[in-house]
Order: structure tokens, then sequence, then C-alpha cells
């Protein structure tokens, strides 16, 4: 039996253990979120409003009102303190959480709110004992920590936050585990078969390498929960999964028809400087974003950075002028695409502004700069980001701050930019035009994906196993078009994988998102798994002839020093925050 | 907070519908691009090396090896000849060649084709990365001998088994080497061209079976017709005549026998131009013809309401506005045809495929393409066509120890020399073969065709005794 008979035999436990893995999380993550929606509007811990007003509306109509990370006051229904007064506005005041202060505003300036019997104009942070006038209500602001302190008693935790029961998810998280780690033995076990017998030197590479990542996942998995109760293996071993697989096709492409007379690993040098930094990175950025609010205080630096970034790649980029983008700065030597660094600037800024119910000045202020990293993005032009970072936007913002009109008008004039890019870029024309003729000729705009589409059509469910495809003559097939490459060795079962991996990524997020304890956290994490999900969504109907073309690659399976990077430094923030906790300023 | 929930929930609803339409388009791309993006022409001529390295074998009828995957690479047929003589039905991996085995079986060839159930028993085994192996009808030593009989002049043969359909050899010259086709490189003009099956040739005398058949069945048939041919056509002043004084008194057999332009030219006036071209369709012509998997170029008879072109038409040299063309093949078919009786049989290349676990698939079955003539009128132009090779046009066409019926044919063709043409067959069951020559500038049909429909039906009845 040789390589190729044995790389074949054995997709099927390739593929099973990758179903497996995937079909664990799907349950996991939708049951959890499900619980999550149902028990955990979580009240924040230690503080909540009283009232001496008996007919006020609220959770369990009770006196002492819970506070939520972003808790808003009116008179409409979606307020989560209901009052019911002709005095009190649809939507009155809102009391918020940001880097570990409490804070109050008014809604509107017709909505008055006084503390302490003085109106305030700006957003002032409450202190305990506090009193709260809206209309002709009052309520108490309670500290209890500052309470039991004047009072000479230490405060404790007496309330868990509603959790999804441990027991159960780590039986699943474990099965997941176990898959994994026997995808990754399979997997590099073949891999050192595809190599030449003389690349002896790459061979030993190969096996000191996935060795020692093996080595790194194992201690990442189970000593970082030890250290960030919270964290959330999930997310790690779906980052690892997606690492693996974009690994393995990677190196798989190089190993396959090579000469042995050169190290195979010599296109792949960047995409491994990228994983080992972005890996041993990861527990730094975890801590940073769990036991720290550096990230609240990045807000400013971002705003400056993302147009910066693009400025600088607008200037000095260089690149295939044949994919009608020029994104490569070289810095130091290194070749790097600023505009993917900026995508993790800008999820910083869009979470600062929208942490809570954003005032109009406020929204304005954005939609400037929005308007500035957009209009530079399309100078460069980057179709791909501003495809990804729009729907991005629009998503986090109409979560965070309601805006349904305001987001229909966002959405409509979004049309129409894209329908002026239509006319304005000629190489955005073009791949509308070839996506359109898909199914009746083959033309220079839709042979990669109709060369993609053959060998995703050749693959079948289960695929022919890995370094049985043909990737000759598919255009781009270690970037952009590796995903068919990936369905015609692995199957579409592998294909439909990846779409729901990503999906699980984002319930998770979602999930992270319910029970952060400040809106900032929310905003982030809902826009890290956001962006990753879009990301996956428009590259692969790209590249299976569902959609246009963008020119976005598949986060960590595609090769790429840069966007690699930028989505392990994503998932570390998700990680981080996921591990945060509401405390955590303090116990620094 | 409970917007934010109310909020994250609809965009949860709206991804989850995104996802379930990226997993529903997804599937359905790859299914429609599994069946529909096999066309030739937007091939991944890169990808197909790699494809093509562990595809199935062709074999022929004989069990000589056509085409393989050895060590990665497709080799062709081991003797050159027989790999020049069936190269542009085999075709080659790089489909730089349409219509052919390797291009239209190329699911069958690489194993696309099986469902998971068969596919999971090959890779219990340990088979299932080979692709299924096809077994043809075409002999690679007849074929080799018909293209060495065409000598290197342009033309094309076609022998079938007129009972079965199956076709023994189909040739078109010129023809090259693989390997060239697969370099796309010293390539004699038309060398790609299967003129077999997508030829289109005017068919020349031998269209007067068909007009006779015409004749036959129309009301205007006198058995006692006879025509006082000297040369000079008796339609009009621009009707069809011939070279030379002409043939002196002939009745349809005699007509047949010594292919006479005068009488066929009156006898088709005397038909009718829609008799005519209701005959000449019953028998196929306007039809495509599917050979398995791979398709014939239809032919084509139009006729323009005017008596001399009609009686051009009717001896089978359309002049003027009319049309009238087919393929070698169709010519074969009409004969076998006439031969079986009045019924056409389906053609087929293909006999059998067989999975690598030895599993024999799809064996070709015997069906009726159409029903053109009774037996009896067939029986009387089979009496007639034996004429022709008895005391006729092409007595070079016979085949010692067998009963042989022909009818030769010669079409002018502006610009160059005539267009030789044979269609022929063996009356006995025992080597039921029928065959159609076309030696373009070949000159007389029955010198120059004929002797080689002759030699051609020899060879099979030799190869089937």
């Amino acid at each position: 039996m040789d390589i190729f008979q044995l790389s074949y035999l054995l997709r099927y436990p390739l593929v099973f253990l990758l179903a497996f893995f995937v079909w664990r999380f799907l349950l996991l993550s939708s049951r959890e979120l499900r619980f999550t929606f149902k028990y955990s509007i979580t009240p924040s811990k230690g503080f909540f409003l009283m009232s001496d007003s008996a007919d006020i509306r609220s959770e369990g109509n009770i006196q002492t009102l819970p506070l939520f990370h972003t808790t808003t006051i009116g008179s409409s229904s979606g307020s989560d303190i209901r009052v019911k007064s002709r005095l009190v506005s649809r939507r009155h005041a809102i009391i918020y959480l940001f880097d570990g202060v409490w804070f109050i505003r008014a809604l509107t300036p017709r909505s008055p709110v006084y503390i302490n019997n003085t109106e305030i104009l700006h957003p002032v942070p409450l202190q305990n004992q506090d009193r709260i006038g809206i209309g002709a209500y009052s309520f108490l602001f309670i500290d209890e920590a500052a309470s039991a302190g004047e009072a000479s008693l230490t405060y404790e935790d007496y309330v868990e936050d509603p959790e999804y029961p441990k027991s159960k998810a780590f039986s699943k998280i474990l099965g997941g585990y176990f898959s994994f780690c026997l995808f990754y033995l399979i997997g590099f076990s073949l891999l050192t078969l595809f190599i030449p017998s003389e690349n002896t030197k790459d061979i030993s590479l190969l096996l000191i390498g996935a060795g020692a990542f093996f080595v790194l996942f194992n201690l990442y998995f189970w000593l970082l929960p030890l250290i960030f109760p919270k964290l959330d293996r999930s997310i790690f071993l779906i980052l690892s999964m997606l690492s693996l697989i974009g690994l393995l096709i990677q190196i798989r492409l190089a190993a396959v028809g090579a000469t042995g007379e050169k190290s195979i690993f010599s296109g792949l040098t960047t995409q491994f400087i990228s994983f080992s930094i972005g890996f041993i990175l990861l527990p730094l950025i975890i801590f940073l974003c769990a036991r720290t609010f550096i990230l609240e205080h990045l807000g400013k630096v971002c705003a400056v950075l993302t147009p910066l970034f693009l400025l600088v790649t607008l200037i000095l980029g260089h690149g295939a002028e044949s994919n009608g983008a020029t994104l490569w700065v070289t810095i130091a030597g290194f070749s790097v695409q600023l505009t993917e660094f900026a995508k993790v600037t800008y999820l910083i800024v869009l979470a600062s502004f929208f942490k809570n119910r954003t005032t109009r000045k406020d929204q304005f202020i954005f939609a400037i700069w929005a308007a500035i990293v957009f209009a530079l993005i399309m100078l460069l032009p980057d179709l791909g980001s501003a495809m990804i970072l729009l729907p991005t936007t629009l998503i986090v913002y109409v979560v965070m701050t309601s805006e349904y009109f305001t987001t229909l008008i966002i959405l409509l004039s979004g049309s129409a930019v894209g329908a002026l890019a239509f006319t304005i870029f000629p190489h955005v024309r073009r791949r509308i035009l070839g996506w359109s003729t898909l199914w009746t000729e083959v033309n220079d705009n839709n042979r990669q994906i109709v060369y993609g589409l053959q060998a995703v059509g050749r693959g079948g469910l289960f695929g022919r196993g890995l370094g049985n495809g043909s990737p000759g003559g598919i255009p781009l097939v270690n970037s952009d078009m590796v995903f068919s490459i990936l369905c015609e060795e692995l199957g579409l079962i592998t294909g439909l994988c990846i779409v729901l991996l990503f999906i699980i990524v984002w319930l998770r997020s979602a999930k992270i998102a319910v029970l952060s304890h400040d809106g900032y956290s929310s905003g982030l994490t809902l826009g890290i798994g956001t962006l990753l999900f879009i990301e996956a969504v428009i590259v692969i109907s790209g590249v299976t002839g569902l959609l246009p073309l963008t020119g976005a690659t598949l986060p960590l399976i595609a090769q790429g020093g840069s966007s690699v990077l930028t989505i392990l430094v994503l998932f570390g923030i998700l990680l981080g925050l996921s591990a945060r906790k509401e405390d955590g300023g303090e116990t620094l | 907070m409970k917007m934010l929930l109310r909020n994250l929930k609809g965009v949860l609803v709206l991804f989850l519908l995104v996802s379930i339409a990226l997993l529903v388009g997804l599937s359905f791309q790859q299914y429609r691009s599994k069946n529909e993006l096999n066309a030739a022409a937007g091939e991944n001529k890169q990808a197909l090396k790699t494809r093509y390295a562990l595809a199935g074998t062709i074999y022929d009828a004989d069990g000589v090896i056509l085409a393989q995957s050895k060590d990665g690479e497709r080799i062709y047929a081991d003797d050159p000849d027989i790999a020049e003589a069936v190269l542009q039905v085999v075709g080659d991996y790089t489909h730089n060649i349409g219509n052919t085995i390797e291009s239209n079986y190329q699911n069958i060839l690489l194993g696309n084709d099986r469902n998971l159930f068969r596919q999971f028993a090959l890779d219990l085994f340990g088979k299932g990365l080979y692709g299924d192996d096809i077994t043809l009808t075409e002999s690679g030593e007849l074929a080799k001998s018909a293209y060495h009989l065409l000598d290197g002049r342009k033309g094309a043969i076609v022998v079938l088994n007129y009972q079965t359909g199956d076709i023994l050899a189909s040739v078109s010259s010129p023809s090259t080497s693989p390997d060239s086709v697969i370099r796309y490189q010293d390539i004699p003009d038309t060398a790609l061209f299967n003129r077999a099956f997508s030829g289109s040739y005017a068919p020349g005398s031998t269209f007067k079976l068909i007009t006779a058949s015409a004749y036959l069945e129309s009301p205007a048939y006198n058995p006692d017709f006879t025509i006082d041919c000297d040369g000079q056509s008796t339609v009009d002043a621009y009707g069809a005549s011939e070279t030379g004084d002409g043939h002196g008194t002939v009745n349809l057999s005699d007509a047949i026998a010594r292919s006479c332009n005068v009488f066929f030219g009156q006898v088709g006036v005397m038909t009718g131009r829609d008799a005519l071209t209701d005959t000449a369709k019953a028998f196929g012509y306007g039809r495509t013809f599917s050979v398995d998997r791979l398709t014939a170029t239809p032919g084509a008879i139009q006729i323009p309401d005017n008596v001399s072109t009609l009686s051009w038409v009717a001896i089978g040299q359309p002049v003027a506005d009319s049309v009238l063309y087919t393929s070698p093949l169709h010519m074969a078919m009409i004969a076998g045809c006439i031969a079986n009786g009045g019924v056409m049989v389906k053609p087929h290349i293909v006999q059998y495929f067989t999975t690598p676990a030895g599993e024999v698939y799809n064996q070709r079955s015997v069906s009726n393409e159409l029903t053109a003539l009774s037996p009896e009128l067939c029986s009387q132009l089979e009496t007639m066509m034996i004429g022709t090779t008895e005391h006729g046009t092409g007595t070079s066409a016979a085949v010692s120890g067998y009963t042989v019926a022909a009818k030769t044919g010669t079409v002018q063709v502006q610009g160059q020399k005539n267009n030789a043409l044979c269609v022929a067959y063996i009356t006995d069951d025992s080597a039921p073969y029928a065959v159609a020559v076309i030696v373009e500038e070949g000159g007389a049909g029955g010198e120059t065709a004929a002797p080689i429909a002759g030699k051609i039906l020899g060879l099979a009845a030799k190869r089937q005794g």
C-alpha cells in the first residue's frame, strides 16, 4: 500500500473525527447559549437600586432593582426598569458600568435626571447611597461593599452566576479534546510521509515543530483554566482545530510534488513564525484582557492607529497589481499587511464607542471617523476588508444601540456604496461579471472559481484523502482558494464543518457577550465573533461561486503571516474577555 | 440589557439562517459542479495529469490496452499504430480532443461516479482510489488495419456489427500520436478531428439506396420501369447527368449495380421532393445519434422546389442551394439498417465497465434506434446491392466466402478531386458487419473505396472466425 492509498483510507477517520468534534461543540454551544439566554440576564453582584415606589415594574417586581452592565430606565417596554409615568420619557436614563465604575446619564435632552436633587448634564459616576431622581420617582444606588465598609463589615459574594452545569460541559469538551489530539496525530503522521525522504532535515523539523505545538497546546489546555477559571476552553479548542487544519493543508501543498532539492518549508516561513508568535503571545493577551482594563484605555490610541495603518499602506503599499490591491508594507525586512492589524484596532474603537447607549453626538463622531477609515480602505482598495468590516460594524451597532432606523439607512447607503464600487473599480466589475458567467463559460474572470469548484466537485463527501487532490492550475490555491482544495482532499463534510466551526465561535462569543459585566466587553466579543463569522462566510461563498469573490482569505487556514497573527490576537482577546471577572480590575 | 438580549437573538436568527443558506448552497454547488463543470473547454489542464494518475484502463474488444495509468503517467497503446488509429475515439487525458472516451467517460475512469456504498466497499479492498476500467467494442487491430488502408489519405472508415450496433473500428485519417496531442505540438492538419463521427460528407451515389427505398415505397413505383440512358438528363437540361455515353437501357436493379445517375435523377423526380425527404429522415437524416456517451454530428437534407436540383439530390450530389450531408458513421448505419431488415440498432462503442475489484457492470444492451423500411423492401434492395459486387461498380468490395452487398459513390467537391465512397455489408448472419469508407480526393468510389471496404470486411469476418 502506497502513501496515497493510505492517505485515502485515513480520510475516513479524519473526517469522522472532525465531524465528531464539530458536533460536540455545536451541541454544547447551542445548549449553553440557550441556557444563558434563559437564566443569565446576569445582574451585577453587589450593586443595585432601591426604590421606594411600589408601582414600578421591573424584573420580579420587587423593591430591590437589579443592575445590569447596561441598565436603561424609561417607560417603554424595552427598558430594563420600567417606570410608567407621564413625566418619564420612553427612554429616559441609562446606568452603565465602565472601567469598574458605575455611571449614569440622561438618554435625551428632554429627560432630566437628578442626583441628590441636582440635575446632571454629563455622565456622572455613582456613589453609594446616591439618590437618583427620575420624574416623580427616586431610587437609591446601593454599593454593598461600600455599605459594608461603612458598617465595618466585609462584603462577600453570596450569589454565583447561574452557569451551565460544568460536568456536562466538560464531558463534551473532553470529547472534543480527544478527537482533536487524534486528528493531530493522524494528520501530522501522514504529512511526514509526504515529505520526500531525501529531505531528512525537513522531516525532523516537522516532527520537532509538531511535537512542540502539541506540548504547547496541552500546556495551555490544562494549565490556563487553572489560572483563569472562566476561560472558554471550547474557543481555545476550536482555535487549535482551525490552526491545525490550516497547517496541515499548507504543509501538504508545499510537500506533495516537492523535488527534494530545497527545503519544502521555505515558502511557509512567515506562516510558521506567525503561528509561533501568536501562540506564545496567547497567554499574555489573555492575561491583559482578563485581568486588566488595558483594552478600555486603548480606544483613543486605536482610533488614531486604524487610519494611520491604512494611510501608511496607502503611501508605502506594494503588491501584486493584478489583484487590484497593494496591501503589503515592508517594515524592517518583513512584508506585513497593516490592513489586517487595522481590523483589531477598528474593533476596539467600535466597542469603545458603543459600549453603552451612545449619545447622538458620539454616534455622529463615530460616523465621521468610520467614514474616513472606509474612504481609506476604498482608496487602497481593500474590498475584502470593507466587505467584512461594514456588516460587522452594522451588527455591533444595532445590537448595542437598538437604533433600527439608522441601521436601515446605513444598510441602504452601504448598498449604494457597493453599486458605486461596481462602477468605479474595474476589478470589482470583472469579478462580478466572472461570477455571473460561472456556469456558462470559463474566462479570465472566473477561472479560479471554476477550477476550484471542479476540485470541490471531485472531492465528493469524504474527499480524496490528504495529498490526493489536484491543486495544480488553480490560481492562488495557497491563500484565496485553499477552501476548494480542502474540500477536494477532505470532502464536502469538512467544508461544512469549517462553516459550522465559525458559527460555533459566534455562538460562544454571543454567550460571552451576554455574560459580560460591562458593555465594552459585550461589544468587543460580539465584534470579534461577528468579524470571524462574516469573514468565513464571505470567503467560503466567494470561492464556491455563491457570491462574487472579494479577495479576503479564510481565517487561520489560508496562507498569510499578518492575517494569521491578527486572527490569533482576536482569538486571544476573545479568550481573555471570556475569562474576565467582574472584579477583574481589583485583583491585579 | 433586555434590548441587548433581544437584538442578540435577532442576530442569532439571522446568522443561523445565513449558516443554513451557506451549508445548503455549498452542498448544492458541490453537487452541481460534480455534474456540470466537466466540460472539456473549461478544464483545469494542469490538474488533469494528477487526476488521471490513477484513472482506469481502457481495453479494446480483444483485451488490448488502449490507455492506462502507470506510475503516475497516462500511457496509451503500446503499438504506436493502434494508438494513432484509435486516437480520435480514445482521446487524451488533456482533453485536447473532445467527444472521446477519455473526456466523456472521465467520471467513470476517475471513479467519481460511484455511490457511497460502492465506494466504501471498494475502500475496504483498498482499491477505492482507482478508477473503473472501460472495455470498448472497438478492435485495435482492425482499426490499425483500416488506418493502414487509408494510407495517410484524408478519410474515415467505420465498421460495425449491424445486429448489435457494436462499432468494431472507427478510424479517422490523418491521425497522430497521443504524445503530440498531449504536448499539443506537431499535429498534422485536422488530425484531432474525428471524421468518422463528426465529418459531414455528401453521400454521393450511396444515397441512391435511400432514393431507391423512397421509390419502392412510392405510388409511382413500377417494377418494369426502364430508362434509355445516353448520359444526358431526362428531367431537364440541367438535371442529373453523367460523363460518358451512358448505360443503355437500365432498370432499377441495373441502375443500382452500375450507379446510373440518369435513372435515379428521373426516379427521384417521379418519387417527389417530400417523399424523398421523408425517407431520408426515416433513415436518420437530421437525427443526432449518440454512441453511448459520445455523439455523432447529425446529417441534413434540404431540397428546394426545383426539379433539376431534386434530380441531383436524388443521386446524392447536392447542388445549388440544396443541402445533403452526413457522417461516415451514419452511412455505415444506413447500410447496416438495410442489412438488418430495415431496423437500425443503436450504435455502441463501450461494452462494459469494470470496477477495480473486478466487478463488471453496465453491460451494453442491444436496442433499436429506428425502423426505416419493411424487411421485404430491404431484401429487394439487398439483391440489387449484391449486383454491385457481382457485376457492378463495386466488384472489388467482394469478400471470398461471403456474399457482400455494396453501393459505391463518387462525390464532386468544388475545387478538389472527387471523394471516393463505399458502403458495404456482409449478408451472412455469421459475420454481420457493415462498413462505410470515405477517402477524400480518392477519385472513383469503385476504384478507391470499394477495395478498402472489401478488405476491411474480410478482416472483420476473419477476426470473427
